[in-house]
């Protein structure tokens, strides 16, 4: 296996007529997935190669058809989320520079008012034949998705075709998903954590169904639908499935079809899966961890045994292409209980940081475990053994926080509030018991009288819905340490 | 009403609640606003909002939250 490519080219020969994708009332067979696929890739200007193709990548089924087109013509795809600020957007278009932007006709207004001298590219207009299946793979770059960075500006992480394959063949062994399973995808396609399920439906010749926005905004509509498209596999961020249980939707109506449900992207808070595990126990719940740096996961742990609401689920151990070394300094450290910053090794660990050779530098390195030197990652989150071996999170070891499944550098929220005109100085903090993000803005001395409610409605335009603070504390002077830093212990007693 | 209309105000001044009527259909309001405000309607209306009335229906405009509400208390007055 050298390109992901062929694990549609396997699916497509083997299931042709079977749906692989679908949206609402929109379905594509993977034959049909195939061709469109390649006859897009036929519209995409031959002379690029291995070059970036952004994909505007709203919810639809036809987002899917584009990532491939970019992979069938040679190059990779870099979503966009159509719906984030236009300021954002720009910066990934300015960043990347794509010669190409696939997507919807519906999606096209995201580009209004943005430089992107380029062409615009949609499923219409595909060529009439279709592209054969490209050389590339291996190390060549499949994907870049964009996080968000300390200093305001977005950062592309870029990952290979070997890396995704690594992943998902760990992945596969550790679970045995096959074609008859019908995945009910969650994670926007612009989000890392979408990867996962859009190549398990390729590799495997399962049913992706990509389950509308709005169902997600009421449990019971959301429940009801999981059981009309007699769905088997959910793997969401733990916000999504806390809803269901803060609204208590199982006395109503329960998932019938669902056999296992995996989260990943933030910390499951036990009081919502322990709900799950009263209403299904006969579901296998397994908590995932990964890193952006990182095709799919690395870690898992199968829940089993009691937990009480205020225990911390395990992050497990690692899939069979991973290690993992919990690393105090330079020292490894073997003993359950003490903390340390996790390392990671593996084949599927990203390319590089877009751009950047100083930061990639930085965190990508290479050490010598005891059997030769190794790529490794330092992951900046920091972690413990438990007494059977698996780990347990502890906490981030800078100020970047995974809030609603999203991985947030709080810096980026305090540049931008920061760069209002109103704002003198600001803090961000993360009220990780309550999932909140909470701001504390000193204003400046032109600023007229203003509440913290204005100031998050400024806000909303600049940021991303789920970086927008959910409080924003007008303070006098914000507390200052024997630094001269601002004092966010003093900051986090006032939240 | 008048309260009904603070507590929407709270969670997204940047809408027109005498007009909107398409605040879930028509993704206004996410999930996450839909949490926040059902724990606003059950402290500040006494009442309990259960999974039966969590219809896309019933949220989609202010006045279609106001009749729930009096259906709400109907129901638990008997």
């Amino acid at each position: 296996m050298h390109n992901v490519l062929e694990y549609l080219e396997a699916s497509a020969s083997r299931l042709p007529d079977k749906i692989a994708l679908a949206c609402g009332d929109v379905t594509y067979s993977f034959a049909a997935l195939r061709d469109l696929a390649a006859r897009l890739a036929g519209a995409i200007p031959a002379e690029l190669h291995n070059a970036p193709v952004a994909v505007l990548a709203d919810r639809s089924a036809e987002t899917a058809i584009c990532f491939l087109a970019a992979l069938y013509s040679g190059n990779y795809y870099v979503p966009i989320d159509p719906d984030m600020p236009a300021a954002k957007r720009q910066a990934i278009l300015d960043d990347a520079a794509p010669a190409v932007v696939l997507g919807r006709e519906a999606a096209r207004s995201a580009l209004d008012g943005l430089r992107f001298p380029g062409r615009f590219l949609t499923p219409a207009n595909a060529a009439a034949a279709p592209v054969p299946l490209p050389t590339c793979g291996g190390d060549d770059p499949l994907y870049m998705v964009y996080t968000s960075g300390s200093t305001g500006k977005p950062k592309g992480v870029l990952k290979s075709h070997a890396a995704e394959i690594s992943f998902l063949e760990a992945y596969c062994s550790a679970f045995a998903f096959d074609e008859t399973e019908i995945i009910g995808n969650q994670t926007p396609f612009f989000f890392d954590a979408a990867a996962k399920d859009f190549y398990l439906m390729l590799k495997t010749g399962a049913r992706l169904e990509i389950i509308p926005t709005e169902k997600f905004a009421m449990p019971t509509v959301l429940v009801e639908y999981l059981n009309e498209k007699q769905i088997t596999f959910l793997s969401w961020v733990p916000t999504a499935l806390a809803i269901v249980a803060q609204l208590r939707t199982f006395s109503f109506v329960k998932p019938e079809t669902v056999r296992r449900v995996f989260f990943v992207g933030e910390v499951m808070p036990m009081k919502h899966l322990n709900y799950w595990r009263k209403y299904l126990p006969d579901i296998t719940y397994v908590n995932l961890y990964g890193a952006s740096e990182l095709a799919g996961i690395c870690c898992w742990y199968q829940v089993e045994g009691e937990f009480s609401d205020d225990e911390s689920l395990p992050m497990g151990r690692p899939l069979e292409n991973c290690r993992i070394y919990l690393m105090d300094g330079e020292t490894r450290i073997t003993e359950p209980g003490r903390i340390g910053e996790l390392w990671l090794v593996s084949p599927a660990l990203a390319l590089e940081y877009y751009h950047d050779p100083e930061k990639t530098e930085a965190c990508f390195r290479k050490r010598d475990f005891g059997d030769g030197p190794v790529r490794c990652f330092k992951t900046g989150d920091l972690a413990s053994f438990d007494e059977h071996g698996n780990l347990v999170f502890a906490a981030r070891s800078d100020f970047q926080i995974k809030h609603m499944g999203h991985r947030i550098e709080l810096g980026e929220i305090e540049t931008v509030a920061g760069a209002l005109p109103d704002v003198a100085r600001c803090c961000c903090l993360y009220d990780a018991g309550k999932s909140k993000i909470v701001l504390f803005a000193q204003l400046s001395e032109e600023a007229g009288p203003l509440t913290g409610r204005e100031l998050q409605s400024q806000l909303r335009s600049r940021l991303s819905s789920y970086m927008l603070p959910a409080k924003v504390h007008i303070i006098e002077k914000l507390p200052l340490n024997a630094n001269g830093k601002i004092d966010r212990p003093a900051l986090r007693l006032l939240m | 009403m008048d309260e009904l209309l603070d507590i929407l105000n709270e969670i997204n001044p940047d809408v027109d609640y005498e007009t909107e009527d398409n605040l879930i259909d028509g993704k206004v309001y996410d999930s996450f606003s839909i949490i926040t405000l059902i724990g606003e309607l059950c402290d500040r209306f006494d009442i309990e909002i259960g999974p039966k009335w969590m219809r896309n229906e019933n949220f989609n405009s202010a006045e279609a939250m106001w009749n729930m509400i009096q259906a709400i208390r109907e129901e638990e007055s008997v």
